[in-house]
């Protein structure tokens, strides 16, 4: 029996990447991107990590324009405010979108030549969210839009699928934009099954987090071809010990969804607050999982942190996988 | 037709802005030039929307870091709570927590304040200078309230009206981002200030009724339901939430000409979510509109 623990995706970068990062040559880019990507999978797996996800997405600065920018058809005037004085460059979608080069093919080709011990997982920005942070000025409705993302993001999964080889890839679609506009969960449902479609050997995982109503994706998952769903719980959850979890009311209406369905999904619980620097204890995190398993069988159920850890340093973030393992351990000890 | 055009709430902020407001945030430039510096470059802004022929445009506010945000600061009684997604976008303010709304701080001088850029609220350019305010009701909604919503919404409007006090206000652009049942709350607002509000969502006669206030303006989506409740009646006809430029507009608004004798253009939301260079041009096209 295991608890499979696993990366949601962002780490933070070590300063000798993250301070020039845009500035470095394509042979200094990846040489330290490269390195990096070592560096942080052996702290994961320090940490005790049994899926390493893509090692901190250390090839790419952020989940948006990383893709956006090879991808023809999209025009980036200028940041926009994301909040206070925080930015991020939004693409207006100006005319047909046609995928220019693969977004993730470096990351995953190095990480086949280098792990050989540890279960990847590979995060790739999901087409809802690609169409509702970009403007449209190109097609005739925001379906439309989404769907011609999904179309580009199921050729890079082929690609990636096709660099992998033999053997299962699991590609996790995040999709933290999926809930905002509660009426467009058609759009959701018709982008992210189009994305995976008929591609054969993948393991697929969907990831959605503060969102303000889960149901919305509980009410779509026996249409989404989504095997495992990486949801964050810790950040709406009391920080202090107890059996009472405030934060994880929702995996009960996961399971009861469940339990309609033959072909069973597996959640992927958030266990540690990607916001915060306090360090979730072990018990507390214990706590969390224990009451995970009042309603999800064990084997329907992986550990991660809410979300990518890059806001946190890397001593936190390491701290924080490492108690999540170690709370994994002392639960199993019980099961 | 007469056509003017109106520029409200917060305005993207320039490169050398978005820098200058960074480097203060690591300590590295001080207040007060950060402070002088919002100043010149709202007073640019202000050059380039007389340039393009905009006749109403209130500030900038480059120093608000949301729209509710300096004021929910400057008011005893409110906290500042998490960050929310603003409606359907992904742009977030801090939502305030409404206690007990008491009074009002000092706005108009130079002040420090916690989690947003120092004060003054305002960098007025001259005499007809056109001040912005969020709507009552959107405050509200948009705020953890603690005790009744309708006593808040009171104390809000007093709030106002010290506010309107203070800097002689004339003239004020109110939005309200959120869908508003009723804008009766603004016959609390001093009657001696012309207001241009601008609305959000499809309007009704029910907004308006046992409405005494006559505005200046009222801005949305449908001019013929609005203009018995205002002098003139505006039109939200470009959209903040694209970088297309609605050239096609002028010919829209043919449709008007024999019913009204003047008309007010605007955004159906501030500009904030444009890219600056977009929202520029916006300007310039906005401005055209009325040549």
């Amino acid at each position: 029996m295991n608890l499979i623990t696993q990366e949601i995706g962002s780490f933070r970068k070590p300063d000798y990447l993250s301070s020039r990062f845009k500035t470095l040559n394509s042979k200094e880019f990846l040489e330290k991107a490269e390195r990096a990507t070592l560096e942080t999978i052996d702290l994961f797996k320090k940490a005790g990590l049994d899926n390493i996800g893509i090692g901190g997405e250390m090839f790419r600065w952020e989940m948006y324009e990383h893709p956006v920018r090879k991808i023809n058809g999209i025009e980036i005037y200028g940041p926009v405010r994301s909040f206070d004085n925080r930015f991020y460059n939004k693409g207006s979608v100006i005319s047909e979108l046609k995928k220019k080069e693969s977004f993730h093919s470096d990351e995953i080709k190095f990480l086949k030549n280098n792990v050989k011990d540890k279960d990847i997982k590979v995060p790739i920005t999901g087409p809802y969210t690609l169409m509702d942070w970009s403007f449209n000025e190109h097609y005739r409705s925001r379906m439309d839009l989404a769907l011609a993302f999904s179309n580009i993001i199921n050729e890079e999964i082929r690609e990636l699928k096709n660099i992998w080889g033999e053997g299962k890839l699991q590609i996790q679609i995040d999709e933290p934009a999926a809930t905002t506009h509660p009426d467009e969960m058609d759009i959701v449902l018709e982008s992210v099954n189009g994305s995976i479609s008929n591609i054969d050997g993948i393991e697929t995982h969907l990831h959605v987090c503060y969102s303000t109503d889960y149901d919305l994706i509980f009410k779509i998952i026996p249409d989404l071809k989504i095997d495992v769903y990486n949801l964050e719980f810790a950040n709406r959850d009391k920080i202090n010990k107890g059996k009472e979890r405030p934060g994880y009311g929702d995996i009960k209406r996961f399971s009861e969804v469940n339990e309609t369905m033959s072909r069973k999904r597996s959640l992927g619980v958030g266990v540690t607050d990607v916001h915060i620097d306090f360090v979730e204890p072990v018990d507390l995190i214990k706590d969390r999982i224990e009451y995970s398993l009042k309603y999800l069988d064990p084997s329907l159920m992986r550990l991660n942190p809410d979300c990518g850890l890059r806001t946190r340093s890397r001593e936190v973030g390491f701290q924080k996988l490492k108690n999540m393992v170690d709370a994994k351990n002392e639960v199993l000890k019980n099961l | 037709m007469e056509i003017r055009s109106l520029i409200y709430g917060l305005y993207p902020r320039s490169e050398k802005v978005r820098k200058s407001l960074s480097r203060w945030e690591r300590n590295m430039i001080s207040e007060r030039e950060v402070a002088e510096l919002m100043y010149e470059e709202s007073q640019l802004y202000y050059k380039m929307c007389k340039v393009n022929g905009i006749e109403l445009c209130s500030d900038p506010l480059f120093n608000w870091y949301d729209i509710l945000r300096p004021l929910s600061l400057s008011i005893e009684g409110i906290t500042l709570g998490s960050l929310t997604r603003y409606k359907e976008t992904n742009t977030f303010y801090r939502m305030p927590i409404i206690n007990d709304i008491i009074s009002l701080g000092e706005i108009n001088v130079f002040r420090s304040l916690k989690d947003n850029p120092p004060l003054p609220l305002y960098h007025p350019n001259d005499s007809d200078y056109l001040y912005f305010l969020p709507g009552i009701e959107s405050f509200i909604k948009m705020s953890r309230v603690r005790g009744e919503r309708k006593q808040r919404e009171d104390e809000m409007a007093n709030i106002y009206n010290d506010i309107i006090k203070k800097y002689s206000i004339k003239s004020l652009v109110i939005y309200e981002p959120m869908n508003v049942s009723n804008f009766s709350i603004y016959d609390k607002i001093s009657p001696s200030v012309e207001i241009l509000l601008v609305t959000s969502g499809k309007v009704d006669q029910n907004m308006f009724s046992s409405l005494a206030r006559k505005f200046y303006s009222i801005l949305s989506d449908n001019p013929y339901v609005v203009s018995k409740y205002c002098k003139i009646p505006g039109i939200t006809i470009v959209d903040a939430f694209n970088t297309h430029l609605e050239r096609d507009a002028l010919e829209k608004m043919k449709k008007y000409k024999d019913d009204f004798d003047e008309i007010i253009v605007t955004s159906n939301e501030y500009l904030d979510f444009l890219p600056r260079i977009i929202a520029d041009r916006k300007i310039e096209m906005m401005g055209s509109w009325g040549r």
